[in-house]
């Protein structure tokens, strides 16, 4: 894998559901693309549109958000807000001609090892094929 | 719960924008633009939208203060203005009115700056009067005045947004004339073009047509390419030259060297844009040229103006609307200050100290006998204090941090029997003064301010100064008494009548006509609606005039001890010595501290990283200056700002002077470069 | 016939006369020109005028913050109103303090500001003028064509005067995040567009109630109204939401999915997630 060409992706997940599946997904050694960073939140909801907006204006490529289920927040249905405002967000951004593609919502998906891994994979190879779709 | 918004023009730049003030019991709490402005149409730049925050600032000057035993006290005003009366009676009695000397002030009123060279020359009995268009325009004055007999903007601000193409020579519109440079990008959202030149890459550069990057000092020889190329290609206004100017000779001969390709290794710009920008001036429908300090601020700066006014004439583009040749004037009112005659060889009006009519005139109005003699330029005032200067009054300017070298400067105000400085804050300039006299701001005072489109606008008061801070007209009324010549002058309205009845262009300036747009000189008389744009029928002096002119290098060129040019200039969020932008939290917000744009590569040789701080030494001083690692400037130059007294520019820069307008080469110098230990 | 202003007038000085309101926010002429202004003695009616149009709410916000008791009236249009809604739901305005004199404008002012609604709920002065519908095809067409190079051509114009920000009614937090170096790098002119214009447009999502002053103060004349407008009319769509209609409505993006659901065709992501064994009913998609 070409390091230089692959996309950079940020990813801000919960300690809870995502939380436990990227810990897992560490333990079981599963191969996970070596261009992301992982950042923890005690809730998805803490994820405010500016820090989105920053990674963008810095030059990542994408950005994860990786909460619970939408009926298992542990805080009250924040991550329903979360959601909603991050939408919010990726509506803006495709008004200004930003592929929405670039911020991947994830709701409940990262509880086990497996998923977890997937919905990163299924994320890098979306904005590769944003790359070279743009390139071609 | 008194709330009001009061009326009034921005203190900071030469655009003169609208603003309303808000005052709330008495207290000044914010500015919002004035909608029905004619330039400003309702927006502001970040200066002006926070033009209320240094008013308030605890540092602002409440009472008078005078030296005793090395320090500066607090005093009353009437042991202020003894001491004033007495110190400059002393000096003149002594030695002569010619010992003597004054800077006035663009940021005042034309009412007192009017006053304020009406008691140099008067009471003082001296034309030794000046102040800071010395160092940023004078050039223009000698120039414009030369080659079309006056010496301002020939047309208006919103003008440009109707221009075809819009050359811009030196200017950094959008950071320091933000309302001018939105006009600008209105003409080209219409499809105009905008040709940019400059040495370095700026905001306004990136969104040009054309950037024409020329090494510094060099834009007398690519105006006179242009203008090459331009009668190469049969594409000047035959019909204007013939009709509307004179010695149009000696200028095409001039000319005939700087071919193309002679001029791209001068000036380092490609022939090919010479050519395209050359052609796309000349076949505009109107073509408007806007020039700054990047022409001005040379020992070359009037030739500069000069060959530029020779652009405009080839093409014919003066006379006629969003055409012209459009100096982009600092202060809020160096117009005005200027047109007051705070200079040592005019009266208001330009109208000259030598001629005996004019004397005669102002003398039997004033009831004075006036010198005849032309007195000293801003920067023989400085070189001459200790000597041929021992009083110098000066009013609203802080020459340690405009003027070149500021160390010379300061040893030289040290070196006068007697300095008093008037000034809302305690300048840098005023802290090394006998006697401080505090003045009110622009919120605290009514009054004139001439923009640079000419445009004569009241300002209104808001709030009362604070402490026992004066009005700079009330402050100088008690001065003449106490020198003893007393003035009644009831209020600024009653001051520009007397000026109005004194000065051709400004006759017709009536507070009552003034209301809520202001009048444009030349306006004659009372029933004149004011001039958008100049030289419509005729020019001035009668016909434009073409001078030859011909590229000179600058005086301090790098050499193997001082490899590196230093440009200075200014950034968008802060206005030249920084005594009010950086006493306001929202623009010192922006930036806290001095910088120097250092090129990739030079930032590398000397080991230096983005923010670490550099030593940069000319022949003149040496200050620290954390470095901004950017592609703005060329390999072996640096870019300063001279906003910021702790890495001040002017420590560097160097004294060489412009031989007709005496203006110092303030735009380059040598230095070298090290890295800070 | 009263004119318009006139019937402003004597309704402004009725109000004031009965100490009904401690003083009137509304634009007032003399000879430096027209600009806004409190008047607080009947008598000083006179000088008020309707031109040119200064959105007066965001002074409400500023006296309530000196005075909260006295109660003040407001020559009011649509937008000034929409403003207070909005303030007041977000606990800036004391809308009980307030007494509207309801102005609708005249159709060359509306069209003037391009205004969607010319007009408060209540309407004490003028007659009402249908808005220009929502925002223009070419403005719709050309985001949801994503040309970005129209946006990175507009906002390379930014000259940071804060314009935008500073005449927004809106815009009032007490420490504004774009002018903050932690999210937008200080000193520079263009700004980073990203940071400080979209943090602004998202910051406004649901709250911008389209009365086009930001557009007004920008000296480089930036579309921002359409950006706004873009959005504003996506959370109609796809939350049903308008700021500035209903004080007492929140936010969707406030409140959870099962109070505030998305609307239209679009199926969230998490839909494939639910697996239908989740407890309780969720309305809408």
């Amino acid at each position: 894998m070409n390091e230089s060409s692959d996309p950079r992706v940020l990813i801000f997940a919960c300690d809870w559901c995502p939380g436990l599946g990227s810990d897992r997904a560490g333990q079981d050694r599963l191969s996970l693309p070596s261009c992301f960073r992982l950042v923890r939140v005690d809730c998805a909801a803490q994820v405010s549109g500016e820090w989105v907006i920053e990674a963008f204006s810095g030059g990542i490529d994408g950005v994860m958000v990786m909460g619970c289920h939408l009926d298992a927040c542990r805080h009250q249905g924040a991550n329903h807000r979360a959601h909603k405002k991050l939408e919010t967000l990726r509506w803006l951004l495709s008004g200004l001609g930003i592929p929405p593609e670039r911020l991947c919502l994830s709701w409940g998906m990262g509880r086990e090892a497996l998923p977890f891994q997937e919905e990163v994979q299924k994320f890098v190879s979306t904005l590769k094929l944003l790359k070279t779709g743009k390139e071609a | 719960m008194n709330y009001r918004t009061v009326s009034t023009i921005c203190p900071y730049c030469g655009v003169g924008c609208g603003l309303l003030l808000q005052v709330l019991d008495g207290r000044l709490i914010g500015t919002l633009p004035r909608k029905d402005h004619p330039v400003s149409q309702g927006r502001l730049c970040i200066k002006g939208w926070n033009a209320h925050q240094f008013v308030h600032h605890p540092d602002r000057l409440r009472r008078p203060r005078i030296r005793k035993g090395g320090v500066l006290q607090e005093a009353s005003w009437e042991e202020a203005l003894e001491c004033v009366g007495q110190g400059f009676s002393r000096i003149r009695d002594q030695f002569g009115p010619a010992s003597l000397a004054g800077l006035s002030s663009a940021k005042c009123t034309n009412e007192e700056n009017y006053l304020f060279q009406k008691l140099i020359r008067g009471i003082f009995g001296t034309n030794n009067v000046d102040h800071c268009a010395r160092l940023c325009h004078s050039p223009t004055v000698v120039a414009l005045t030369s080659a079309f007999g006056s010496a301002a903007m020939t047309n208006s601000i919103p003008e440009l947004a109707e221009a075809d193409c819009i050359l811009v020579f030196g200017s950094n519109t959008t950071e320091n004339h933000p309302l001018a440079a939105s006009f600008i990008i209105e003409a080209q959202r219409r499809g105009g073009r905008l040709l940019v030149v400059d040495p370095r890459k700026i905001h306004l550069s990136s969104l040009a047509d054309l950037h024409l990057r020329n090494r510094p000092g060099t834009d007398a020889a690519l105006a006179n390419g242009l203008a090459n190329v331009i009668f190469q290609e049969n594409l000047h206004n035959r019909k204007f030259i013939e009709e509307r100017t004179e010695e149009f000779e000696a200028f095409r001969e001039a000319i005939q060297e700087y071919s193309p390709s002679r001029v791209e290794e001068v000036t380092g710009v490609p022939a090919s844009q010479i050519k395209e920008a050359a052609k796309l001036y000349a076949q505009a429908e109107r073509a408007s040229i806007v020039y700054c300090m990047g022409i001005t601020q040379h020992a070359a700066g009037s030739d500069q103006v000069r060959a530029i006014c020779n652009l405009a004439l080839l093409c014919g583009q003066v006379g006629r609307p969003s055409t012209g040749v459009n100096p982009l004037r600092g202060q809020n009112n160096v117009q005005g200050a200027c047109d007051m005659g705070a200079l040592p060889e005019v009266l208001p009006g330009y109208q000259r100290v030598s001629n005996p009519d004019v004397r005669e005139k102002f003398g039997k109005k004033w009831n004075l006998t006036l010198p005849a003699e032309p007195g000293k330029t801003l920067m023989e005032i400085i070189s001459g204090a200790g000597s041929d200067i021992r009083g110098l009054y000066i009013m609203g300017e802080n020459p340690i941090l405009s003027d070149p070298d500021s160390e010379g400067v300061r040893q030289a105000l040290t070196r006068l029997d007697f300095l008093v400085v008037q000034d809302i804050f305690l300048s840098e300039t005023a802290a090394v003064a006998h006697v401080v006299l505090p003045s009110a701001s622009f919120a605290e005072k009514e009054g004139t301010f001439t923009n640079t489109e000419r445009r004569v606008q009241l300002l209104r008061k808001a709030l009362d100064p604070p402490g026992n801070a004066l009005a700079d007209w009330e402050i100088l009324c008690r001065v003449a008494a106490a020198l003893g010549s007393p003035w009644n002058y009831q209020s600024p309205e009653r001051i520009m009548e007397e000026i109005s009845g004194l000065t051709a262009s400004y006759g017709g300036m009536h507070y009552s006509r003034l209301m809520d747009k202001g009048l444009q000189w030349p306006c004659p008389d009372e029933t004149h609606p004011g001039t958008p744009y100049l030289h419509a029928e005729r020019f001035t002096r009668g016909k434009g005039k073409f001078h030859p002119v011909r590229h000179r290098p600058h005086e301090e060129l790098p050499d193997p001890e001082y490899p590196f040019r230093l440009l200075t200039g200014r950034m968008f969020c802060h206005y030249h010595t920084g005594t009010m932008s950086r006493k306001s939290p929202a623009l010192s917000g922006e930036q806290a501290q001095g910088y120097a744009e250092i090129n990739p590569e030079d930032a590398t040789a000397i080991s230096v990283k983005e923010g670490e701080k550099i030593r940069v030494t000319s022949r003149r001083g040496s200050i620290l200056v954390p470095a901004q690692v950017t592609g703005a400037v060329e390999k072996s130059e640096i870019f300063i700002p001279f906003h910021f007294s702790e890495s001040a520019a002017n420590v560097l820069t160097q004294k060489a002077l412009d031989p007709e307008a005496k203006m110092p080469e303030l735009k380059v110098c040598a230095v070298r470069l090290e890295k800070a230990e | 016939m009263e004119s318009a202003e006139e019937r402003t007038k004597s309704i402004g000085r009725e109000l004031l006369e009965s100490g009904r309101i401690r003083g009137l926010l509304a634009v007032i002429a003399d000879q430096s020109g027209a600009r806004p202004g409190l008047l607080r003695k009947p008598e000083e009616v006179y000088s008020l005028v309707f031109q040119p149009r200064y959105l007066l709410a965001p002074m409400v916000h500023t006296l309530q913050a000196v005075d909260s008791k006295t109660t003040l009236g407001i020559v009011a249009r649509g937008c000034d109103e929409r403003a207070l809604v909005e303030m007041a739901k977000a606990g800036q305005v004391d809308l009980q303090r307030v007494v509207l004199v309801g102005l609708a404008c005249d159709e060359e002012t509306a069209r003037q500001c391009g205004c969607s609604r010319p007009y408060p709920r209540k309407i004490d002065v003028g007659q009402r003028v249908e808005g220009i519908k929502g925002i223009e095809p070419s403005g719709e067409a050309m985001m949801h064509q994503g040309r970005q190079v129209d946006w990175t051509a507009e906002l390379a114009r930014c000259l940071k005067c804060y314009g935008c920000r500073n005449a927004c009614p809106l815009c009032v937090c007490p420490e504004c995040k774009i002018g903050l170096p932690m999210w937008v790098q200080t000193g520079l002119v263009p700004p980073e567009p990203l940071s400080f214009h979209l943090i602004r447009a998202y910051h406004l999502a649901d709250k911008c109630i389209d009365c086009g002053s930001c557009q007004d103060a920008c000296p480089a004349g930036i579309p921002l109204r359409k950006l706004h407008q873009y959005l504003l009319k996506v959370l109609e769509e796809r939350l049903a939401y308008v700021p500035g209609l209903d004080a007492n409505q929140q936010s969707p993006l406030f409140t959870d999915l099962k109070r505030a659901p998305f609307c239209g065709p679009e199926i969230p992501r998490w839909m494939s997630t639910l697996g239908g064994n989740e407890q309780g009913e969720l309305k809408g998609e």
